[in-house]
């Protein structure tokens, strides 16, 4: 699953990680807190919008990975030196695609 | 139309990501191209089943998946190809070979299926883990809508760099260069060996995350959180799913 730490210098980047990680696991009591959490800190609207994105990329991720597809041409450059460094390159999808 | 209920849901949820769950609900019982309205309802069930099957979750366990052998327990009678599909898309996807999609797809799975299949499987998912991550319990799959599909293949379709073939962006129709031609990431043309399943996909896409045109935007705030925001949930979410892409 990896590690993630701290909020990567974005507001309330810690709170949405961990809500990331409580709606991608198993953990129901997890998810209801870091869900509360959300709401108190960023309102419905802001749930309501992580879910979206969290839910999106749920489903695209597998689309990506069961499609096979390639990251774009260019892109390749410009990520190449934190793919290595976040051990992205080292994805079985990406020796795969 | 609303022909799944959002009514009890826990929080108000806004209106163009309501009409789009519709759209997409409405898509996966509807007639598709190549699958009817009743196996693509059929596919909806397996994949919701899928965490449930007992061969998946000794192979998800593996450190090589492929070397465990089994059979999935299913609660539909679609072939076994396409529940291979589906179940290792739902519960191992970073895992998944060229060579595991080609030996479905040789074994009397179409390219055609297959595609459509995951557009299917991934539009229930992306339903499912909002209704999951706002609290809300799975929603009921509707009826299948009676109907053939249409069978069309695109034409200017072929094989690329993907598992299966794609619309290049140099290919892609007049009517559909907004969508699949040159500018336009690879991942908007992934399932486009089926344009309808493509098209629908991305229509959630806009609601659920943000639409192309939106995407290319990064000082407009589209939604009550920021983007910055946004790709963080984004990323870490690629991230657990080991999604390179």
């Amino acid at each position: 699953m990896g590690e993630a730490d701290g909020d990567g210098g974005i507001p309330n980047g810690a709170m949405l990680v961990n809500f990331a990680e409580a709606i991608a696991g198993d953990d129901v009591d997890r998810l209801k807190e870091a869900r509360a959490e959300v709401t108190q800190t960023l309102g419905v609207d802001g749930l309501v919008d992580a879910c979206g994105v969290a839910a999106q990329f749920n489903a695209i991720d597998r689309i990506a990975d069961s499609i096979g597809v390639p990251i774009d041409d260019v892109r390749l450059a410009p990520t190449a030196d934190f793919r290595q460094a976040l051990g992205i390159d080292a994805f079985p999808s990406r020796l795969e695609s | 139309m609303t022909i799944v209920s959002y009514d009890d849901a826990p929080v108000p949820i806004r209106q163009d990501l309501l009409e789009a769950h519709q759209r997409s609900w409405q898509r996966i019982a509807a007639p598709g191209t190549w699958l009817t309205g009743a196996t693509r309802v059929a596919i909806a069930r397996e994949v919701r089943h899928a965490h449930q099957c007992g061969f998946c979750a000794e192979r998800k366990a593996a450190l090589m998946p492929y070397s465990v052998t089994g059979s999935h327990e299913t609660v539909t009678d679609i072939p076994a190809a396409q529940v291979e599909l589906i179940h290792r898309l739902a519960t191992d996807s970073a895992r998944l070979k060229r060579s595991w999609a080609r030996e479905l797809i040789d074994s009397g799975l179409s390219e055609e299926e297959y595609v459509e299949t995951v557009g299917v499987a991934c539009t229930t998912i992306s339903l499912d883990t909002f209704a999951h991550a706002v609290g809300m319990s799975p929603r009921d799959i509707p009826a299948a809508v009676d109907g053939a599909p249409t069978k069309i293949r695109p034409s200017e379709a072929r094989q690329g760099d993907a598992w299966v073939p794609w619309i290049a962006p140099e290919d892609a129709s007049e009517a559909d260069r907004a969508i699949f031609g040159p500018g336009i990431s690879n991942i908007r043309r992934a399932l486009s060996l089926v344009p309808a399943e493509a098209r629908g996909f991305f229509d959630l896409n806009t609601s659920q995350y943000l639409s192309a045109e939106q995407m290319k935007d990064f000082t407009t705030r589209f939604r009550a959180i920021t983007r910055a925001q946004i790709e963080l949930v984004a990323g870490r979410i690629s991230a657990i799913n080991q999604c390179a892409y």
